[in-house]
């Protein structure tokens, strides 16, 4: 059951003293929940998208040698807030050419497209809008519909950047859809089912029960959705629709004010979105190490809130994780051209992630769950995700004290700055 | 084979086409009869004992009527082979009220942007140029800038010309835009204005862009929105009120025009430059090198989407500019070079503070490949794009990395050695092809980042070596008696080459700076058909173009 | 010597493409590569930024933080000033302009006018390299902020003064660098070296008294009461 229709249940039942399925008006109840809930996930993607792009400012500061906004509020924290309202009252620019309705519809759609993907997300245990059975497919349908704000916003400034901007996000997230869904269809096919929920409870809380270490193959759909999620979210290395260098900012050169800001704002979100998905498809979702799912639905009163605000903590968490490697991705790498990029998508990811589905398939086939194989498999996944980290780290360390001693002999000061010392 | 040797030659080929041999200048020239310039510019470039290649300057000189002999315009050709390693300069003598010559872009490609920049600022005419018209000044300005008799109008459209006017308005007018529409008939193709503003054109460049879809159909290089006429104000501020205009010239490497002006004036005057001195200019030098690449390899990465690299490239640039401080007192404007040394003595701390620097700074260079140069995207971004073959990069003038990107081991300071850089342990650098083609933009962006090794290197050696003395001699005042000097040094940009024509005042009669960008530009329109708009910006950063360099 | 041109095509570092090997070659290239920079803009999240947080989070003004060789907004001791107009011939763009001339009772020199038109000078240094009396000098000044263009020229002769006889060594010491300044652009007159600089101590710090003010032409503020602005902006006098 899920929390709104439990509310909306909960809510009928101690106002109006009925029986929700036999009430004639419980669809006034839901329909009210509904709206309470839409408004909480926007206020969530406003809260979320909003400091996430103060929070990357601060990031890419210190990745540049930088420090970044630090001067609105604690810390720059109030940073977003002052963009948001500077972009909010300045005027909303119209080009005289233009092709007013498309130009004007255009930022709608795309955030609209952002924003359907919110209702099925699973925050926590019982942190969802609607958990529909087609959940995936919902995700990847609804976020299609950003293609066509985008063409729109490149044909109706009827500038000739824009429509270049324009053209290649069309060819670009029209393309990466297929390697992102064949890469989600791995997983689908573990957890037998489309629904979020249903995903994320096939998984466990402990990194071996999630799918990404669950097998070579799944491993390798992870980081194939990861790379096709960024060139869907417009994002270095793959972010040629906006390439400021080449084609100055693409589809938004024209726009300003509110609408160029429901742009940014559907950026972030897309950002959050695509880690979200990828949290709960591979990283185990919102599940609590060592806390069953039936556990937590068994709790009554506080102990259930405490369990859902832990799900839905872990959840952020490990999202926020996804969006710092997106963030830190896109200050690290060049970008790309407009064959290499379709070369990337349809030579390297598209065949090989049908060949991890296919893998998955026949590794399903062949290896009991539970078995010595399998566990065999899962340790040895773990076993090379922590190589990774470790050489990442090595490495890191090494980069660092490459410089340390040449620079306390520059500048008299030591190099070490750990980000937790704000300036 | 000396210059008159070379006369010789020509006049053996052709000896109705010679008509002097002035070998009183300290570049001796010969003068050719203008119906006869192309046929000797072709012979000397095909003769195999000549095989001049490079048309290194083409530039005009007016000279007003004086006394008896009548007015004259007189074109000036350097030529030079680096087969051969040796050079001539051809000269005719126009008529000055109606100045024509024929081209020689048939011969060299590079002679284009030259011959249009006579024309617009000489008013010289080139029969059978492809494509003449006003290239630095509007194309509706009246008169030519460089004529000795220019009456500079007060107003251009409204706007004052000059300070005073300013002054007197009490504020500063901004143009009300005129814009002239530059876009060429319609072609069925999608055309661009890509700049004058625009991220990717290192400050002020216009390239009126055809496209198909992604794929160029050619891009044109519009330039002259930087025009300062420097070459003109040298001629009213005098030899040492012109070095900190050179610094304008190029503002990434000021040290170079500071130092090939220096150069120049002390060749044409005979003064001699105490050791240390020529010391301070290297070491001053090569950290504007360092600099200048920093910017140039940053500026390259930041255009394919990798904003990062260049700011680390900052930060360690931000530390040669302190220690330039140091040195002689601004950042980026050094004027340091002075006639016969240098204004300022570098202190032991200062050098101290260098040592220390590229200490840290070493490990930042690999650093920098780990984050840039090794990374496959960037790599498979410059590989195999935009190939310049030798015998292109030489026709269409290009120098410094970009000539050296090509496969040509040709560097100013080891092959026409100058100051006392042959003196210092250091290679020249070359494109080896390491991921794709000798002579593409990735050859060209590890060749300075190759040079900035090489620029360490000299570096250390010169703070080793760095004899006690003098800095500077006294010289008397800069007074050259009547002659012609062209000087180069090797830029960061190439070689940067100063010709200036002396008449026996304190005054430079004429003076042209021959820079690597400008040079470079004229190969873009060659190199763009087919290109991407992504490979573009690829290309103009790889071959560090520089606005104010090319217009000056 | 023909100067060495290497083949046009070098042996290429990888196996051809098109191939089974390159393939997965460039997936490991890809992957490793980005991995290598991604470890080096982490490590720089442990490392010390470069900023400076100008001007207001530091511990001492910018000016104090420059060598004392930078070429910044110039000034005139005119206690040392000889008049020899040798700056003044000097300058590329003729933005020193003197005046000087003989007073017809004492039959002494007298100087009328200095001015330096900040906004048009390049701070190429070539006039003070020219002084020999220590008089131009380059200060470590730049914030030489105004409010209309006809401030930026500076008056260094407010009342026509006499001109020094003495020799280079008889004459005052050199006022410290900038003091004279500070007194000319409400901007320069702003801070006490030892304390922490904020933006509300740059409004109120009063102006250090100049070292000997028996010694000093008039400290009056020529700049601003010659503006016919001067009403909007704060002149020297109202500063402290
Ligand atoms: S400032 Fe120096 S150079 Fe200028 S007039 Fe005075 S003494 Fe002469
Ligand atoms: S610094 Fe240069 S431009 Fe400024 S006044 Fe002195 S000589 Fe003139």
């Amino acid at each position: 059951m899920n929390i709104m229709h439990y509310l909306a249940d909960l809510l009928v039942r101690s106002l109006f003293k009925a029986d929700p399925a036999t009430w004639p008006y419980t669809w006034i109840a839901y329909a009210v929940v509904i709206g309470v809930g839409a408004l909480l996930a926007f206020a969530f993607v406003a809260i979320f998208a909003g400091p996430v792009t103060w929070i990357e400012r601060r990031i890419a500061g210190r990745i540049q040698s930088r420090i970044g906004p630090n001067r609105n509020g604690p810390q720059g924290c109030l940073q977003w807030l002052a963009d948001g309202i500077k972009c909010w009252l300045k005027e909303d620019l119209v080009p005289a050419t233009a092709d007013k309705p498309l130009y004007l519809a255009a930022p709608y759609l795309v955030f609209t497209g952002m924003f359907g993907a919110f209702v099925v997300l699973p925050f926590g245990a019982h942190v969802i809008a609607a958990d529909l059975n087609v959940g995936l497919l919902y995700i990847l349908a609804v976020t299609s519909l950003v293609v066509v704000g985008l063409l729109m916003a490149g044909w109706g400034s009827n500038s000739k950047w824009a429509l270049f901007g324009g053209v290649r996000s069309a060819a670009q997230l029209v393309s990466y859809e297929v390697p992102s869904a064949f890469s989600l269809m791995a997983v689908v096919l573990m957890a037998g089912t489309l629904s979020t929920q249903g995903i994320v409870g096939a998984q466990g809380g402990w990194p071996w029960q999630w799918f990404v270490f669950r097998n070579p193959f799944l491993f390798a759909a992870f980081i194939m959705y990861f790379i096709s999620a960024i060139a869907e979210g417009n994002r270095t290395p793959f972010d040629l629709p906006e390439a400021e260098s080449e084609i100055i900012a693409g589809y938004n050169i024209e726009y300003s004010g509110m609408r160029f800001l429901f742009f940014l704002f559907a950026e972030w979100a897309n950002m959050w979105i695509m880690a979200a998905v990828a949290t709960l498809a591979f990283l185990g979702g919102w599940q609590i190490p060592g806390i069953s799912p039936e556990r937590i639905a068994e709790a009554k009163g506080w102990t259930f809130v405490g369990w859902q605000a832990l799900s839905f903590a872990i959840f952020v968490f490990k999202g926020t994780c996804l969006v710092f490697t997106i963030i830190q991705i896109r200050w690290t790498l060049p970008r790309l051209r407009v064959d290499q990029l379709m070369i990337t998508c349809w030579k390297y990811l598209v065949p090989l992630s049908m060949g991890s589905a296919t893998g998955v398939l026949l590794l399903m086939a062949l290896v009991r769950e539970g078995g010595i194989v399998d566990w065999v498999m899962r340790g040895a996944m773990l076993l090379v995700g922590l190589l990774v980290a470790g050489a990442y780290i090595r490495k890191v360390r090494a980069t660092f004290m490459a410089d340390r001693d040449n620079y306390k002999k520059m500048e008299g000061r030591d190099l070490w700055y750990p980000p937790y010392r704000l300036p | 084979m000396t210059e008159s040797e070379i006369c010789d030659r020509l006049k053996a080929a052709l000896p109705d086409a010679v008509e002097e041999f002035e070998s009183q200048l300290l570049d001796p020239a010969i003068r050719v009869k203008p119906a006869r310039l192309v046929e000797a510019c072709r012979f000397l470039r095909d003769d195999p004992s000549t095989r001049m290649h490079y048309l290194r300057l083409v530039t005009g000189v007016d000279r007003l009527p004086a006394g008896e002999t009548p007015g004259r315009i007189e074109m000036v050709y350097h030529l030079w082979s680096y087969e051969k390693r040796h050079g001539i300069v051809l000269r005719v003598h126009l008529d000055r009220d109606n100045p024509v010559a024929d081209t020689v872009c048939g011969v060299w490609p590079v002679a284009n942007w030259g011959e249009r920049e006579a024309f617009d600022l000489l008013g010289v005419t080139f029969t059978g140029h492809p494509d003449l018209k006003r290239i630095m000044m509007p194309v509706d300005w009246v008169g030519h800038p460089l004529r000795k008799d220019y009456q500079r109008p007060d107003r251009y459209h409204g706007l004052p010309t000059n300070r005073t006017a300013v002054l007197e308005q009490g504020r500063v007018q901004v143009a009300t835009a005129e814009h002239v529409a530059k876009a060429e008939p319609v072609s069925g193709y999608m055309q661009l204005n890509m700049g004058p503003h625009h991220p990717a054109t290192h400050g002020v460049i216009n390239f009126l862009i055809e496209t198909d879809g992604e794929v160029l159909r050619r891009a044109i290089p519009d330039v002259g929105y930087l025009h300062r006429g420097i070459e003109k104000i040298s001629e009213m501020v005098g030899y040492l009120g012109t070095m900190p205009y050179t610094d304008r010239v190029d503002y990434l490497g000021a040290m170079f025009t500071n130092h090939g002006w220096a150069l120049a004036v002390e060749k044409l005057c005979n003064i001699e430059v105490p050791r240390r001195a020529e010391f301070c200019r290297v070491i001053a030098s090569e950290l504007n090198r360092i600099a200048s690449h920093q910017i140039a390899t940053g500026a390259l990465a930041m255009d394919l989407g990798a904003f990062t690299p260049f700011l680390h490239w900052i930060r360690e640039r931000e530390k040669i500019n302190d220690i330039m401080e140091r040195i002689c007192g601004a950042r980026l404007t050094y004027n340091y070079m002075r006639f016969g040394g240098v204004s300022r003595d570098i202190d032991q701390v200062t050098i101290d503070e260098i040592r220390r620097w590229l200490d840290h700074y070493e490990p930042m260079m690999l650093e920098f490949d780990r984050l840039i140069s090794g990374n496959e995207i960037f790599i498979r971004r410059l590989a195999n794009v935009a190939v310049i073959d030798p015998d292109d990069a030489i026709a269409y003038g290009l120098v410094g990395p970009n000539l050296r990107g090509s496969g040509l081991a040709w560097d100013v300071r080891r092959d026409e050695p100058y100051s006392i850089y042959n003196e210092f342990e250091w290679d020249v650098i070359t494109g080896t092809g390491v991921h794709g083609v000798v002579g593409d933009a990735f050859d060209r962006y590890d060749c300075r980042l190759r040079e900035i090794r090489e620029s360490v290197r000299i570096l250390r050696q010169a703070c080793e070596r760095i004899p006690e003395g003098e800095v500077r001699t006294k010289t008397a005042r800069i007074k050259p008696a009547a002659n012609e000097v062209y000087t180069r040094v090797e830029g960061p940009r190439g070689e940067c080459g100063f010709f200036v024509v002396s008449d026996g005042t304190d005054k430079p009669y004429r003076s042209r700076f021959r820079t690597g960008s400008f040079t470079a530009m004229t190969i873009i329109e060659h190199l763009s058909p087919g290109l991407m708009i992504a490979d573009l910006v690829a290309l103009i950063g790889s071959l560090d173009v520089l606005a104010p360099e090319i217009d000056r | 010597m023909v100067p060495t041109v290497p083949p046009a095509v070098s042996p290429h570092r990888r196996p051809p493409r098109g191939t089974v090997r390159a393939y997965f070659r460039n997936i490991r290239l890809a992957l490793s590569t980005a991995f290598d920079g991604m470890s080096v803009t982490m490590s720089y999240m442990f490392r010390r930024p470069l900023t400076i947080q100008y001007p207001d989070k530091i511990d001492k003004p910018v000016q104090e933080m420059l060598p004392e060789s930078y070429r910044g907004v110039l000034e005139v001791d005119m206690d040392r000033c000889t008049v020899c107009l040798q700056c003044q011939k000097i300058c590329p763009l003729g933005c020193i302009n003197i005046e000087s001339c003989k007073n017809p009772e004492t039959g002494n020199r007298e100087v009328t006018k200095f001015d330096i038109d900040i906004g048009l000078c390049m701070y190429c240094g070539l006039c003070a390299e020219t002084c020999n009396f220590d008089a131009l000098d380059h200060t470590r000044e730049f914030e030489a902020t105004v409010t209309t263009p006809d401030q930026m020229i500076l008056h260094f002769v407010e009342k026509p003064r006499e001109v020094t006889k003495l020799k280079a060594a008889e004459m005052p010491v050199r006022k410290h660098k900038g003091s004279i300044l500070q007194k000319m652009i409400p901007a320069f007159g702003r801070r006490h070296p030892q304390e922490v600089w904020t933006p509300t101590a740059y409004a109120a710090a009063p102006v250090p008294a100049l070292k000997a003010p028996t010694a000093t032409p008039k400290p009056a503020a020529p700049v601003a009461s010659a503006a016919p602005s001067a009403a909007d902006s704060p002149t020297p006098e109202q500063a402290p």
